[in-house]
């Protein structure tokens, strides 16, 4: 190569990596448009995600890319990068751990068991579970409101907590809410979203619009 | 006794080494047939890479004509025998003796002073090329591939390690192969590299690796008088540059933090990645010409 062939090669590298990132800088956070939104198909529910949420597994999905078909479990993660997550989970609204629970509905179908209550306990359960990770530095949960999707109620926590860095300057708070609502007789559903406080006003739009669109489908796979 | 800066050793002859046969200057095979001349004069104390004549024809009996010694004017007029001119940059090089009686012994094949310019390329293509040549010809390929790699992480930043990975491994092989740096040579250099790779997997991110090897080598060569791998903290700084410059593209689309990148601990994200550099550095030096 000549000179001048090797000299253009580096000069337009490198123009053309400094208007990508000036291209990426501006702007930072946004919404996706409509166009930019996907319909995602899960074992037992639909809903519409922005294209650059990945789906993946609730243990390991904010740390590694599985393929689709890996998502084995009804619990699925929507996750963009390891600190901006949206994810749901099943869980049985009775204590499992107890079989004095079942056998009571079981015998007893005179029985007033108090739903409202139950769901409660289980969102506690659950904001308590957060509070003891010790992943979850300062955990606190700022504020609980009772919220009604799409004709559902359910309970919401607001909480924050800290991701700890070696280096106190770069430890990064983190904002996110668990809205818990009742599925059945049997079941409840738990909504985990979270992001850096930083970017949590542009998130939470996302999150809702992901709520909203949530759609359970009934025992054959239909909606 | 002249050192040769081509194989290290000490030679009596000062103008082609007695132990490589290589012409001192040029670096250039000795031509065949070439002996020493037993009139060779004591080797001067420097010799400048730019001057490159071998002893000529033996000295004709009964006129002995002056050594051809390096970058000095003959002292007397020109004799008749001489067979090769020294150092004149303006006078073309006479290859043999166009007289000689058929009696007369046959002179010795000699070789003829390539001229300067000739000397210089020579030196250059030995040496390798001025340092913003080598640094233009690595960056000619480095950074096109940087802006599509770029792209991709953009796009698709899930694929970051692939990307990276297969991104590492060219740059460490284009760096010895650009001759911006040298090769995997001694054992020193596995022992740096481990010793980088280490500090990779357990220890902290490019930063912190780039800082703590240079401190530790600074403080080894003030100590121990060893010498510093000045090829393995080029590899390690352009490296650091291009981490830096990805994990920044990565924080722009939200999906890495700054935290993420400033790591103090265990990372195998890191590892993989040094082991890619060093792969590719392992690699471009097997395949380079020289």
């Amino acid at each position: 190569m000549t000179i001048w062939a090797i000299r253009t090669l580096w000069i337009l590298g490198a123009l053309a990596l400094i208007a990508e990132m000036f291209l990426l800088a501006n702007p930072r956070y946004r919404v996706p448009a409509p166009s930019e939104w996907e319909t995602f198909e899960a074992r037992r529910f639909s809903i519409r995600k922005p294209k650059r949420f990945r789906a993946g597994d609730v243990q390991f999905g904010r740390l590694f890319a599985l393929p689709d078909l890996a998502l084995a479990s009804d619990d699925v993660g929507f996750y963009r990068g390891r600190r901006t997550g949206f994810e749901v989970y099943f869980r049985p609204l009775l204590d499992t751990s107890n079989p004095l629970n079942q056998l009571t509905l079981q015998n007893n179908p005179n029985v007033q068991v108090d739903f409202a209550a139950l769901m409660r306990k289980r969102h506690d359960e659950r904001i308590a579970a957060l509070r003891d990770d010790p992943s979850y530095v300062n955990f606190r949960e700022l504020k609980r409101s009772l919220v009604t999707v799409r004709g559902v109620r359910g309970i919401r926590s607001d909480y924050e907590y800290v991701l700890p860095h070696p280096i106190p300057l770069f430890n990064m708070p983190v904002h996110g809410y668990v809205f818990t609502a009742l599925l059945s007789e049997r079941e409840v559903i738990h909504i985990h979203a979270y992001c850096p406080t930083s970017s949590y006003d542009a998130y939470q739009q996302v999150f809702d619009q992901m709520l909203g669109t949530l759609t359970l489908k009934k025992e054959g796979g239909a909606p | 006794m002249t050192r040769c800066r081509w194989c290290g050793m000490d030679s009596q002859d000062p103008y082609v080494c007695e132990w490589c046969k290589r012409v001192m200057a040029t670096g250039q095979p000795a031509p065949p047939g070439y002996k020493p001349s037993p009139s060779a004069p004591s080797p001067t104390p420097s010799s400048e890479p730019t001057i490159a004549t071998p002893p000529a024809a033996p000295a004709t009996p009964g006129n002995p004509s002056p050594p051809s010694g390096v970058g000095a004017t003959p002292m007397g007029p020109p004799t008749p025998s001489a067979t090769a001119t020294p150092m004149g940059p303006a006078t073309p090089p006479v290859a043999a003796t166009p007289m000689a009686p058929s009696g007369a012994p046959r002179p010795v094949p000699t070789t003829t002073a390539p001229p300067p310019g000739q000397v210089r390329i020579l030196y250059e293509i030995h040496e390798g090329l001025p340092f913003y040549l080598r640094l233009e010809r690595f960056l000619a390929v480095v950074l096109p591939l940087a802006a599509i790699n770029v792209l991709v992480l953009s796009q698709r930043p899930e694929w970051a390690l692939w990307s990276n990975l297969i991104y590492f491994f060219i740059l460490g092989m284009w760096m010895p192969g650009s001759h911006l740096i040298g090769t995997i040579d001694d054992a020193e250099d596995y022992r740096d590299v481990a010793l980088v790779m280490v500090l990779s997997l357990f220890c902290c991110g490019p930063v912190g690796a780039l800082v703590l090897y240079f401190l530790a080598s600074g403080i080894l060569a003030l100590i121990l008088k060893t010498d510093i791998n000045w090829s393995l903290i080029g590899l390690l700084l352009a490296y650091t540059i291009a981490r830096i410059v990805f994990d920044l593209v990565l924080i722009l689309i939200d999906f890495e933090e700054v935290g993420d990148f400033l790591r103090v601990g265990f990372s195998f994200v890191d590892f993989f990645l040094v082991v890619a550099l060093f792969g590719g550095w392992l690699f471009g030096g097997l395949v380079r010409s020289d």
